[in-house]
């Protein structure tokens, strides 16, 4: 060799956890920057940090090396293993199988001899923590061979790793013991060679190294538990390894080090990677056809075929089937040439095999833009009357794979992972030749600013209370930006942070920035794949209990696998409980996927701005804009889903749109061509389709293209070469000038706001059937939300706007609640429901919901303290005769059956209204039932029935409870009130005055300043576009909500009231912002409490 | 373990060795001659060498922000004052089979 090179063999990054303490590139590079031609990865216990190391090695022109330390036949000897060129995956299966074996990852010698198909072509290097090593430092030679001897045939090759870490003789890192490991090797004529067992890049990576050793040994920093003793395991200069080399060689009686380095290279040379054959990034892996069905390629494009074209004609009506066909023809095409029919195939059996098992499953993403998903039914959007893109979800352009999510159930999407593991998995992982196609994937979890510190802290020895101030105190930041956020946030800067532990602290905090921390499951990714899964990605147990790919999201598209978020949304499970409820109070089979996209009632509703519980637009700021815009259609449902967003307010989209959509302007106009693409958002641009279809328009360029130049202007670069393309190519299409620069000026200023209308429609879609729901079976669907609370607002909002609609809520009661919420019919008399007054500006009348008749009854789930376990009981045990018969039988606590009677579940049973019985009596009862049943339970149980009757309920003519008691109690043990609404008492103070009802306002005129009153549900800080804090407070007071705008200047004198008090008394000025949309500038707002009490104070 | 003889002569050096302040001579960065308690000693032989970090944990307080990592270098040598080792020629006669020794300068 003699060419002056060296190539570390043995290198632990940060996905070595709390050991390593740089990131991969960061080696990569500085070996490059040493003229290295090679440089191994060889992680603590796992590999995740392969992919990156691999990308980074050939960024920088370097050879990957790849390997793993680990321990080997008992827990505290380790080696490491490096995989031979061409035989990558025969390391990553045998670190797979160590994983699934023991969570130790000891590859013991048992797995070693069941799974030698894989070690034998595994190179492994013993280095300073090996067994032999020890026994070699031990003068045990004898036994030192013997170890050696004993997995010569398990493994391609053996070596033995010397590692000078100038450490002194007594250390295992010292040159002295590297010379003992050099002179055996050569004695024996077994082969030797030198790493520096790197685990930092610099030598002032020190103290992180300390502070990592300390984090995972959750120790403090000291010179008992410090395991360093000097800086020198950093990535060193081949000349600086060389003279290791001749160092640790002549101390062990030889001229140089020149034999331990030509070893080296050798082995180098042997275990040198190539990121795309071995490592497989670039490569595409799916599902075989023979696992969908089919027998060969051909086969499966042609299943796909046929299985889209079988539901043209269910899906499309006469007029649309021709375009149907041929788009369908094109997006076929399309995949046939990518060879993606299997990702499509798969993803769709996994959706329908949901289904068949009655999961709730829609597609979310860019899919929605596809025929081929809509047909197959992973969408349930039409593209085509929706002008969206299959070019944005999959072009010939982009091979990489595209990406679809599909939301479920979240009460079942385990489910769906049990499914696709018994599909696509194999859970025999005790022998060779795993078949699994499937796996979950992996989340890197890494220092942040708050976790930064408090490890720091720990090792350190500051005291925890201080290190809690400060971290609690920090943003979720990154922990590089702490000094800054130091110095720039107030409440930081009060603390005293200047002593120079803390300045220390902040110091060695922010070079923790980004350091991995901790592998964990991501909580929705599934990848899939072909059998090679395994070749190219090690695999681990989980504690979720699904084997888990070592490799996060990033990684997992780099090598090309198909990648499934499965989103748990509660949405759908609040959906699929109301269609089962009004399966089973009306006897009727609701199919919410069929409803016509263009029912009247439902807009009406989410005009009204009644929209509490619809997907998407339930937020204070989504009703103030349905009210303003009024949407009509399913496409205005899409448009103001994707208006709604930061981008769009701060970049000031959404006002021309509604000032040209309530005629207030007129549409500009630019250029015929460019009218059917912009007339649908009023000349605005708000779709990433429309971006596509006008760069399509104007250059002449296909769709695929255009989205390849969408993306290019997202960066800067890329900006200025589309612009030059596009300006050369629109003008020589013949557009005049003043249009080109108009059109670009668009595209400059709002690509990059734009949202992508297939992702909308995907929205769209639960909001409108969430809103049909509302409309058509008001109290099922308020049931299925107060079931499964799938939105921003707590149970006791909800259960008043059930009251809205005339439901009446029928309390709990121990032989009528179920687990969950019911409905029930009745002949209670219920208040009106709200009816949307007539106003100027919108002029008509909305039809809005009556559901008087029905009821939802309480749920037993939602008492305080009540167990899982004593919900079942009480059921299991109805129906009940009495308080008595329920304390003996329902094996309910003692806690749970107050509180029961606390809120009257006993009223009913105990005939409490009738009979003149009161709470109290009730109350009294049952401290007697429990003494007596106390006694019962030490006395025999056959002598129970006969001795021991309990007495009746006596009417002891106490005070019943009062109107205040009962609501404390049913707040108390609900979290919402029943019988009355929490306002009730204050309703004469309130109406005395002049307090408008949140119903009223929409009659009082623009500029007219009013009090409103309303229990606290939400306060809001969202961006607006001056970049000025506002406060959007929400409050409820029983006949609707209140959505009140606090500007600068009423922020300073109220925001401690907003802030603090729940119970809240507002003023504030009237502006109409749409047909039906009210706003209110707030000038003022006092606690209730403390109003009602001085207003008292006056009147007496 | 002569390494010292291999590597150079001492009247091979140039005047270019540096001077460490507590009177030590090194060369490339190896410690070749030093003075102890007045006197000259010549390092014959390396017995080993090892490197230590400070105990930055320790220092910090002193002063604002992360102590800086230092690095000490430490040689373990034999050594004997110069003057002290002689140099003798020994002569043996294969007709008589008698030894003879006599001290000699160094340089022939």
């Amino acid at each position: 060799m003699g060419n002056n090179q060296f190539t570390h063999l043995q290198v632990a990054s940060g996905y070595s956890f709390k050991y390593g303490t740089s990131q991969p590139h960061q080696l990569v590079e500085r070996a490059a920057q040493y003229g290295m031609s090679a440089l191994a990865l060889t992680d603590r216990n796992g590999m995740p940090g392969a992919i990156r190391f691999s990308k980074a090695c050939e960024e920088f022109g370097i050879t990957p090396i790849l390997g793993v330390n680990l321990s080997f036949i008992q827990k505290r000897y380790r080696v490491t293993l490096l995989a031979q060129k061409g035989k990558l995956s025969s390391l990553y299966r045998l670190l797979s199988a160590v994983n699934m074996d023991n969570k130790e990852n000891v590859l013991t010698l048992d797995l070693l001899k069941r799974f030698s198909c894989y070690s034998r072509d595994v190179l492994v290097m013993h280095g300073p923590e090996s067994a032999l090593a020890n026994a070699i430092i031990a003068r045990k030679n004898n036994e030192a061979l013997s170890i050696f001897n004993s997995t010569k045939e398990l493994f391609a090759d053996q070596v033995i790793e010397c590692v000078s870490q100038l450490a002194r003789s007594e250390s295992k890192y010292s040159t002295t013991n590297a010379a003992r490991l050099f002179g055996f090797a050569q004695s024996n004529s077994i082969d030797a060679l030198l790493t520096n067992a790197v685990r930092m890049l610099n030598p002032s990576d020190a103290p992180v190294a300390d502070v990592l050793d300390a984090s995972r040994k959750l120790v403090l920093i000291s010179d008992k538990t410090i395991d360093r003793v000097n800086a020198e395991a950093y990535l060193k200069s081949a000349s600086d390894m060389q003279a290791l080399a001749d160092e640790i060689a002549v101390a062990a009686g030889a001229r140089d080090g020149r034999a331990l380095l030509r070893t080296t290279q050798d082995w180098a040379t042997r275990a040198g990677l190539s990121p795309r054959q071995d490592v497989g990034i670039g490569g595409i892996h799916l599902p075989e056809p023979i696992v969908l069905g089919a027998a060969n390629h051909e086969q499966l494009a042609s299943q796909l075929q046929q299985r889209c074209e079988s539901q043209l004609a269910n899906k499309y009506r006469a007029n649309l089937i021709q375009t149907a066909t041929s788009r369908l023809a094109e997006e076929l095409a399309t995949i046939r040439h990518l060879g993606f029919e299997s990702y499509f195939l798969t993803v769709t059996n996994i959706a329908q095999s949901a289904k068949a098992k009655g999961i709730r499953v829609a597609a979310r993403g860019s899919g929605a833009g596809s025929i081929v998903c809509y047909l197959l039914g992973i969408s349930g959007v039409e593209p085509l009357s929706k002008g969206l893109l299959m070019e944005r979800f999959c072009s010939v352009l982009r091979n990489s794979l595209p990406d679809i999510d599909i939301d479920v159930e979240s009460a079942r999407r385990l489910e769906i992972y049990d499914d696709v593991f018994s599909a696509y998995g194999d859970d025999d992982w005790s022998r060779p030749n795993n078949q699994s196609r499937c796996a979950t994937v992996s989340m890197v979890e890494t220092y942040r600013a708050r976790s930064a510190i408090r490890d720091v802290g720990s090792a350190l020895g500051i005291t925890p209370t201080e290190i809690d101030l400060l971290a609690k105190n920090l943003p979720h930041i990154r922990s590089k930006n702490i000094g800054r956020a130091v110095e720039t946030i107030p409440e930081l800067k009060r603390l005293n942070l200047n002593t120079p532990m803390i300045t220390a602290a902040i110091a060695l905090a922010t070079k923790l920035d980004g350091l991995p921390r901790h592998l964990a499951m991501h909580p929705c990714a599934i990848a899939l794949s072909d059998l090679q899964l395994q070749d190219f990605a090690p695999i681990e147990q989980n504690p979720g209990g699904y084997p888990m790919l070592q490799f996060d999201k990033d990684d997992v598209e780099d090598i090309g696998l198909l990648k499934l978020d499965v989103l748990g949304v509660r949405m759908q499970s609040a959906i699929s409980y109301t269609l089962a409820e009004i399966a089973r109070t009306e006897e009727k089979s609701v199919d919410i996927d069929t409803i016509p996209f263009d029912d009247k009632a439902t807009f009406d509703l989410v005009k009204s701005t009644r929209t509490l519980g619809l997907f998407q637009v339930e937020s204070p700021g989504q009703r103030e804009l349905v009210g303003k815009f009024a949407p009509d259609s399913f496409n205005d449902l899409i448009i103001g889903i994707s208006l709604f967003r930061p981008g769009p307010v701060k970049g000031d989209m959404i006002s021309p749109f509604l000032e040209t959509r309530q005629g207030f302007q007129t549409r500009p106009f630019i250029h015929a061509d460019l009218e059917e693409i912009l007339k649908e958002t009023e000349g605005v641009v708000v779709f990433h389709e429309q971006v596509i279809k006008i760069i399509s328009t104007v250059t002449g360029c296909s769709l695929a293209e255009a989205d390849e130049k969408r993306r290019d202007l997202g960066s800067r670069e890329g900006q200025q070469e589309v612009c030059d393309w596009f300006y050369s190519l629109g003008l020589a299409r013949g557009y005049p000038q003043k249009v080109v620069d108009r059109v670009w000026q668009i595209l400059r200023d709002f690509a990059s706001f734009g949202f992508c209308k297939a992702h909308a429609a995907a929205f769209a879609l639960p909001t409108y059937q969430s809103g049909w729901l509302k409309t058509h079976y008001t109290a099922a669907f308020i049931a299925g939300l107060l079931t499964h609370d799938p939105g921003m607002y707590p149970k006791r909002l909800i259960v008043d706007e059930a009251r809205q609609w005339g439901i009446a809520i029928a309390p709990v009661d121990v032989n009528e609640s179920d687990s969950t919420y019911r409905v029930e019919r009745t002949t209670e008399l219920t208040q009106e429901p709200y009816v949307a007054p007539n106003t100027k500006s919108s002029g008509q009348t909305l039809s809005l919901p009556d559901a008087r008749g029905y009821a939802i009854r309480m749920s037993l789930a939602d008492v305080r303290g009540i167990s899982i376990q004593e919900v079942e009981n009480i059921i299991a045990g109805r129906p009940y005769l009495d308080l008595a018969d329920f304390v003996y039988r329902a094996n309910v606590s003692a806690p749970t059956t107050e509180a029961l009677v606390n809120i009257g579940a006993f009223d009913k049973l105990n005939g409490v209204s009738k009979t003149g019985i009161n709470r109290r009596d009730l109350y009294i009862h049952l401290a007697e039932l429990q003494k007596v049943t106390t006694k019962a339970k030490q006395v025999s149980a056959a002598q129970l029935t006969f001795e021991l009757k309990p007495t009746s309920v006596e009417k002891l003519g106490l005070p019943d409870v009062t109107a205040e008691e009962q609501l404390q109690n049913e707040l108390d043990t609900l979290g919402t009130e029943v019988t009355s609404h929490v306002l009730a008492p204050y309703v004469e103070f309130l109406n005395s005055i002049g307090v408008k009802k949140s119903a009223q306002l929409i009659q009082e005129r623009s500029g007219a300043s009013v009090l409103v009153v309303g229990v606290k549900v939400a306060l809001q800080t969202p961006p607006i576009r001056t970049g000025q804090r506002v406060m959007f407070l929400t409050i409820d007071d029983g006949f609707g909500c209140n959505d009140l705008t606090f500007f600068q200047d009423s922020q300073a004198q109220y925001a401690h009231v907003i802030r603090s008090s729940t119970l809240i008394l507002a003023r504030g000025v009237v502006r109409k912002t749409g047909p039906r949309g009210i706003s209110l500038r707030a000038t003022g707002a006092w606690d209730l409490n403390e109003a009602f009490n001085r207003w008292l104070a006056k009147a007496n | 373990m002569a390494i010292f003889e291999q590597m150079f002569e001492y009247s091979d050096l140039e005047p270019t060795a540096l001077t460490g302040a507590d009177g030590v001579v090194a060369h490339e960065g190896i410690p070749i001659e030093f003075f102890y308690k007045g006197r000259a000693f010549h390092v014959h032989s390396l017995l080993t060498k090892w490197k230590e970090t400070n105990p930055w944990w320790k220092q910090v307080g002193s002063s604002q922000g992360l102590p800086e990592v230092e690095e000490k270098i430490f040689w373990r040598v034999e050594a004997a004052p110069v003057g002290t080792v002689n140099t003798f020629e020994i002569e043996f006669n294969e007709a008589t089979k008698t030894w003879q020794v006599r001290p000699t300068s160094r340089g022939k």
